[in-house]
């Protein structure tokens, strides 16, 4: 993921759990340009860049799901084995969370 | 109708706001003259009248100004007065004092322009627009960041400026980018003119209490709207030496977004998302984002000016 | 509320130095001086102000833009996700509209460096590009007009005034003041930044510590200014970063010069534990 400023330095212990429900934020604007899933909070007025695989996840979130599901969706798609999957994911999730793209329940 | 009783057309100035008619009970010497038919009607009247110190029903409560629905705005300001702009075509002025504040018709020319443009949907950037070989190129930034000081430097190098402080982008015109001529003088402070060897001697001051002066840059070009090319945002006081980058996907997003004229009350009028639209708009219709780092020196910006021309001539 | 850490200071005492510190500290790593965004929020940066009020406040007058600043500091306040660490060289002051500048709802507490008025002038005088006595002169002025705006400065008015009633107006502050010593930095940085980690709530055990006070060790902060230059360094001025003694003023003042400064700031150089008796060691007989 690519943000358009540089973010401050932020460690915060997961909030993600399995059972966690991920879902978009009502909040969130999305668009497609160059290939680039580009999307912005309106209420924090920035912007987000999702590569290729962000771009898938954020696709599988159309309807919210727990993180668990996520997770063992992507690895039956992606070479890769299930607890790194987890741990990227989860990290993109967090930082999607801090920016309101997604929201956690 | 509360302006009926104070209707006064006489002592009435007439300028041209980006191609519309703004007639003003103020002076407003940013603005070009309207050149205009002089019976045309005015698209956007600015008279004095009463002003409420808040709307009835707002949105946003901010600490100088108001917005209700997408249509109202309000600006409270001691010390200059207070400024209702409604619908796009309608400021209303109460100035704290008499005569008007003397920051009065910069507060005008400025933000409450721009305010204009939001509710008119239209996309108001904080640049000055300097054509290049027929193109126009937006230099963009925060305040400070030398936009007015660039493009004098570029139209001491022969090229038109269309616009100071304001770009007003046009994307009604379906895969169409335009901008339209505004205010064509640039202003400049007095520094920036010693630094790029212009004498203030004989140049008209743009505000009363600061040393901010109005330069006519020449370098006249016909008042018609042009093909935006590149929106270029400048970030001043960068290391050594000038530096022109391409931005792509969410940097060139976030630096356009970063570039909206009086932002925070675009949002507070609903204008968040057609603002976001507009950035896939423009790139699918070629308009270019850079970024432009100027280091603060004299020849940092000689640097600056070289690496943009040397980019939009090609 | 995430709030303001206001970190104050009189120009050239160290304000510097404590936010290569902070940064560091915050981060966990290193840190390149030309890129601290976390302790580099200005909280006099015109663009912020601009932005956070939406208007120019080019076009407001300077009683207009005071008077805004605590509007300002209030809205960053209630925006930020995490703590503000915020520069300034103000005064703790008061608006022409007569409330604080900083308003203390926003305020969660200022860290205050101060450092030796003798050493100050000198190293402000190279800051400034110009003379010592000027500058002693400088140190003395509480401000009284505003001179005539020329320029559109990236930042906001400020105006440190006079040494003394700077550091009394911020050691009088309504909110929690943490009294940090140039010379303590200097002496003994472990313990120093240790106290201002514990104030501030950042972690302080003795690792992290010893690594933030590592990366910012002047001779470090030297060679990255020789190798990329420094954003805020002045442009009057050859280096930013450019001796960090704490008595190298005995051998540049002359004995009138630091008698002035000792007449002029005696009660809060002894309030701060300078010796006011101390004199250059060159007679300036001699100089």
């Amino acid at each position: 993921m690519q943000e358009g400023s540089t973010p401050d330095s932020a460690d915060a212990t997961s909030r993600i759990a399995d059972s966690t429900i991920i879902s978009r934020s009502p909040s969130v604007l999305t668009a497609e340009v160059d290939g680039e899933v580009v999307m912005m909070s309106i209420e924090q007025g920035q912007y987000f860049g999702l590569d290729d695989i962000g771009s898938d996840i954020w696709k599988r979130l159309d309807s919210p799901c727990a993180f668990a599901d996520l997770i063992d969706r992507l690895a039956a798609d992606y070479d890769a084995d299930r607890a790194s999957i987890a741990a990227d994911v989860r990290a993109l999730l967090e930082s999607m969370a801090a920016r309101d793209v997604v929201r956690l329940a | 109708m509360q302006a009926l009783a104070g209707w006064e057309r006489s002592g009435t100035h007439a300028y041209r706001l980006c191609g519309l008619k703004l007639d003003s009970q103020f002076a407003l010497p940013a603005l070009p003259e309207w050149d205009g038919p002089a019976d045309a009607a005015a698209d956007v009247d600015c008279r004095r009248g009463e002003v409420p110190s808040r709307l009835s029903r707002p949105d946003y409560i901010g600490p100088v100004f108001q917005t209700s629905g997408t249509g109202e705005y309000l600006l409270v300001l001691p010390g200059t007065g207070r400024i209702l702009v409604r619908n796009g075509n309608e400021i209303t002025v109460e100035p704290e004092a008499a005569p008007a504040p003397s920051n009065l018709s910069a507060i005008l020319a400025g933000p409450i322009q721009a305010v204009l443009w939001h509710q008119r949907e239209l996309l108001p950037l904080h640049a000055s627009i300097v054509v290049i070989n027929g193109r126009a190129v937006a230099l963009c930034g925060d305040a400070a960041a030398g936009k007015s000081t660039l493009a004098a430097m570029l139209a001491g190098q022969g090229h038109g400026v269309i616009a100071d402080d304001i770009c007003v982008v046009d994307m009604r015109n379906d895969g169409e980018v335009s901008v339209t001529p505004g205010c064509t003088r640039l202003q400049l402070w007095r520094d920036a003119l010693t630094e790029l060897g212009v004498a203030t001697d004989g140049l008209e001051r743009a505000l009363e209490h600061k040393q901010r002066y109005f330069l006519d840059c020449g370098n006249r070009l016909p008042l018609q709207p042009y093909k935006l090319a590149a929106v270029v945002r400048l970030v001043r006081n960068a290391l050594p030496p000038a530096r022109l980058e391409r931005l792509r996907g969410a940097e060139a997003a976030q630096a356009m977004y970063e570039c909206v004229h009086t932002q925070r009350p675009a949002r507070a009028l609903g204008r968040a998302q057609p603002i976001f639209a507009a950035f896939p708009l423009m790139t699918s219709a070629g308009v270019g984002f850079w970024r432009l780092m100027v280091p603060r020196d004299l020849a940092g910006l000689r640097q600056a000016a070289a690496q943009l021309l040397a980019t939009m001539e090609d | 509320m995430a709030g303001i850490w206001l970190l104050a200071s009189y120009h050239k005492s160290g304000n510097t130095w404590l936010r290569v510190v902070l940064a560091s500290l915050l981060s966990g790593r290193p840190v390149d001086i030309n890129a601290m965004p976390a302790v580099n929020f200005g909280a006099s940066d015109r663009a912020l102000f601009d932005k956070a009020l939406g208007i120019a406040s080019a076009d407001l007058t300077i009683e207009q833009e005071i008077n805004l600043l605590p509007r300002a500091y209030e809205i960053w306040a209630a925006e930020a996700q995490r703590p503000i660490y915020s520069k300034t060289h103000d005064a703790y002051r008061m608006t022409p509209a007569g409330e604080p500048v900083f308003p203390t709802t926003a305020t969660r507490g200022a860290v205050y460096v101060v450092r030796d008025p003798r050493a100050v002038a000198v190293s402000f005088a190279h800051h400034r590009g110009r003379d010592i006595d000027d500058t002693i002169d400088r140190m003395e002025d509480p401000g009284g007009a505003w001179a005539p705006v020329s320029r559109l400065s990236q930042q906001l008015i400020q105006r440190p005034g006079h040494w003394s009633e700077h550091v009394e107006s911020w050691l009088g502050a309504p909110f929690p003041v943490h009294l940090l010593r140039y010379e303590d930095m200097h002496n003994d940085p472990h313990s120093a930044f240790a106290a201002v980690a514990r104030f501030l709530g950042l972690p302080c055990d003795s690792e992290r510590i010893a690594a933030a006070v590592e990366a910012a060790a002047f001779p470090r902060l030297q060679a990255q200014e020789r190798a990329a230059g420094f954003i805020e360094k002045p442009s009057r001025s050859p280096v930013f970063f450019r001796e960090g003694r704490v008595d190298g003023w005995r051998q540049v003042l002359t004995a009138a010069q630091a008698t002035r400064i000792a007449a002029a700031h005696g009660g809060v150089m002894r309030r701060c534990n300078y010796d006011t008796q101390l004199l250059p060691f060159t007679p300036s007989f001699v100089a």
